[in-house]
C-alpha cells in the first residue's frame, strides 16, 4: 500500500511532521552497514577508509574478534565502538561478523 | 515609506536624514527568494552591492535615505537592516544572560571543569592564566610542547565559557571566569575535522573529570536523527553524568537543518539571537538552525546570544573582526553554545548535585521566550543565567516589530556545513 503513494505521501509527512508509519520505521532494526557509507564504499571499492564500528556485545569481544587487517584507530569505551581502517573489502566483511552491531560513517566536521 | 521594513532605528534615521543631512547609510538589503517579476527590483538594481551574501538573498550597500525609504516599497525587498560598526558584545552578552547576577551570589564557575572540543586553546592569552587543567592535541597527537590554537576559534568560545577578562580590565569576561578548562584539539587550523577524532577527544575529555563539555561543532547529515555516531557519544557521556552542550548549527533559517552532534537527544542544543542588549527585544539569528530533527523531534533546545560576540583571540590568528591584539567579534551558534556552557558551569558550583537534566531543565525553563518565534528556532527561548540559578521561570520577552518576527521560510536544498560566520559580524557590524 505505501508503495502506491511513496512521493506524496513523503510530502505530506513532510508537512505533517512524524506519522505512525514513521514510528514504524524507527523502531524497525537499523542496518548493519550505514547506507551513506556503502554508497562511499561503491563509489571507491579499493580506497581504503575508515570507519566506526559499534560492538554487539561489549567492546572487549569485538576488539578480541577484529581481524589482524583492520587498524583501530580509536576506542570508545563510553558507548561500545571503535574507530577503524581497512580496506572497503575488510570493512564489507566486518558487517557480516556477529560481534558487529553496526558500522557508521567517518563524517568531516566544522566549527560553527 | 513602509517603516516596517526596516530594522530597529533605521526608521527613524532615514526619516531624520531625509529632512536634510544628505549622504549614503551602510544597509544590509535582504530580498524574497524566487523570481522577480518585471519591474521589481529596479530600484535596488539602482545601487551597486559592497557585499553579496549567499546564505540569505542578502546584499550589503550605501544607499542614501531616499533610495532606502523607495526600496521598502519593493516588493521583493523583505527588511532592511542598518550596516553597523562592531560592536563589542561580550560586555553587553553576559549581563544580558544576567551572568553578574550569579556572581554575586559568589558563584563563578570556581572549582568546576569545562572541556572545550574545538581548535584548541592559545595558553599564553591572559584570560585563561592558570586555568588550563589539561590539553591535549587529537589532531597532531605527536606535537609536543604547550597547547596552541592556529585557527582562534577554539580561543574565542574558550573565553566566551571562562575568559577572565584579564587582558581587558575586565571588561570581556566569560560567563563563568573561574572555571577550569580541559581543552581537546578536534579541529585543524582550518577549522574542520573528522568525527572520529572529535569523538576521541569527547571520551577523554570525560576520563579528565570534565563536568560540562561544550561542542561548537558540527556537520551532515542535514537533518540529523541523532543516531549517528557522535550524537551517540553525546547522549552517553550524559548518561555518564557531563553536561553536553552542542551548537545547533549555522545553517538556518530555514528548517529541518538541524545537523549532527546537535541532533542528540540529551545534550543541550543551543541556538543564538542577535538582540539588541539595550532593550528586551530580541529574535532568533537568522542563520540559526532550526529543527525538527529527522525523527521528529524539536531542537534546538534553548538559545544565547550568539551575534557580535568580543572574546579572546588567539595570537596570530585572523578569524572574525579583530577589535584589538588581543580580542576578536565572532558571530555563530558557536559563539551562543559556550554562552550556555558558563551558566551550566554556575550552576554546577551552585548545587554540585545538579545532574545533566536538571541543568537542561533549569536553563530551558528559564528561558525568555521570544514572540514571533516557534519552538523549533528557538527551543523554549533565550536563556538566562540567574533564572535557571533561582529556578523561576523566564518571563517572555518583548513582542518584536511586526516584521522583526521570522520570516516564513522559503524551501531549501539540503544545507551545506556553513563554518564560522565571521563573514557575519560584517554582515551585521562592519561596513
Amino acid at each position: 500500500m505505501t508503495s502506491e503513494l511513496p512521493k506524496a505521501g513523503a510530502a505530506r509527512r513532510a508537512r505533517r511532521g512524524p506519522t505512525v508509519d514513521d514510528a514504524v520505521r524507527q523502531a524497525a532494526p537499523r542496518p548493519r552497514m550505514n547506507p551513506d557509507l556503502a554508497s562511499a564504499m561503491d563509489a571507491d571499492p579499493e580506497s581504503r577508509m575508515q570507519a566506526i564500528v559499534f560492538a554487539q556485545d561489549g567492546l572487549d569481544d569485538l576488539l578480541a574478534h577484529l581481524p589482524p587487517e583492520v587498524h583501530v584507530e580509536h576506542t570508545y569505551s563510553l558507548i561500545g565502538s571503535v574507530c577503524v581502517s581497512g580496506s572497503v573489502a575488510d570493512l564489507r566483511r566486518l558487517a557480516d561478523m556477529p560481534t558487529v552491531k553496526s558500522i557508521e560513517p567517518v563524517r568531516t566536521v566544522t566549527h560553527w | 515609506m513602509n517603516a516596517a521594513k526596516l530594522h530597529g532605528a533605521l526608521a527613524a534615521t532615514v526619516s531624520a536624514k531625509s529632512m536634510g543631512v544628505v549622504g549614503a547609510l551602510p544597509i544590509i538589503v535582504k530580498t524574497r527568494p524566487g523570481p522577480v517579476a518585471r519591474g521589481e527590483m529596479a530600484i535596488l538594481a539602482t545601487v551597486d552591492a559592497c557585499q553579496q551574501y549567499g546564505l540569505v538573498n542578502a546584499r550589503a550597500v550605501m544607499a542614501t535615505p531616499e533610495v532606502i525609504a523607495q526600496l521598502t516599497q519593493d516588493p521583493t525587498v523583505d527588511m532592511i537592516w542598518p550596516d553597523l560598526p562592531v560592536h563589542a558584545w561580550l560586555d553587553d552578552a553576559v549581563p544580558l544572560v544576567h551572568a553578574p547576577r550569579v556572581w554575586e551570589s559568589g558563584f563563578t564557575g570556581q572549582g568546576v571543569r569545562v572541556a572545550v572540543l574545538d581548535t584548541g586553546i592559545d595558553p599564553a592569552h591572559p584570560d585563561f592564566s592558570g586555568r588550563i587543567a589539561a590539553y591535549r592535541d587529537f589532531v597532531d597527537p605527536a606535537a609536543s610542547g604547550p597547547a596552541r590554537d592556529p585557527n582562534g576559534h577554539g580561543t574565542h568560545v574558550a573565553g566566551i565559557i571562562a575568559g577572565s577578562g584579564g587582558a581587558s580590565d575586565g571588561r570581556w569576561r566569560g560567563v563563568a571566569p573561574d572555571a577550569d578548562l580541559v581543552i581537546a584539539r578536534v579541529l585543524d587550523a582550518t577549522g574542520n575535522g573528522q568525527t572520529s577524532i572529535v569523538m576521541a577527544g569527547l571520551e577523554w575529555a570525560v576520563q579528565q573529570g570534565a563536568q560540562i563539555i561544550n561542542i561548537s561543532l558540527g556537520g551532515p547529515p542535514f537533518p540529523s536523527d541523532g543516531t549517528d555516531a557522535l550524537s551517540t557519544l553525546c547522549n552517553a557521556a550524559v548518561d555518564h553524568g557531563v553536561v553536553v552542550c552542542v551548537a545547533a548549527g549555522n545553517t538556518g533559517p530555514n528548517g529541518h537543518t538541524i545537523g549532527a552532534p546537535s541532533a542528540a537527544e540529551k545534550a543541550i542544543t543551543v541556538g543564538a539571537t542577535d538582540g539588541d542588549p539595550s532593550s528586551s527585544v530580541d529574535r532568533v539569528a537568522f542563520f540559526s538552525s532550526r529543527g525538527p530533527t529527522a525523527d521528529g523531534r524539536a531542537k534546538p533546545d534553548v538559545c544565547f546570544p550568539g551575534v557580535g560576540i568580543v572574546a579572546p583571540r588567539a595570537a596570530g590568528t585572523d578569524l572574525g573582526e579583530a577589535v584589538n591584539a588581543r580580542y576578536a567579534s565572532l558571530s555563530g551558534t558557536s559563539q551562543a553554545t559556550p554562552m550556555a556552557a558558563g551558566a551550566a558551569a554556575l550552576l554546577l558550583q551552585s548545587n554540585p548535585r545538579l545532574t545533566p537534566a536538571d541543568i537542561k531543565l533549569r536553563l530551558t525553563r528559564g528561558a525568555h521566550g521570544l514572540p514571533g518565534f516557534d519552538a523549533l528556532a528557538q527551543g523554549t527561548g533565550r536563556g538566562d543565567a540567574y533564572t535557571a540559578f533561582t529556578g523561576s521561570q523566564g518571563a517572555p520577552l518583548t513582542e518584536p516589530p511586526p516584521d522583526a518576527a521570522e520570516p516564513a521560510p522559503a524551501p531549501v536544498p539540503v544545507p551545506q556545513p556553513a563554518g564560522c560566520l565571521a563573514a557575519l559580524a560584517t554582515v551585521f557590524f562592519v561596513h
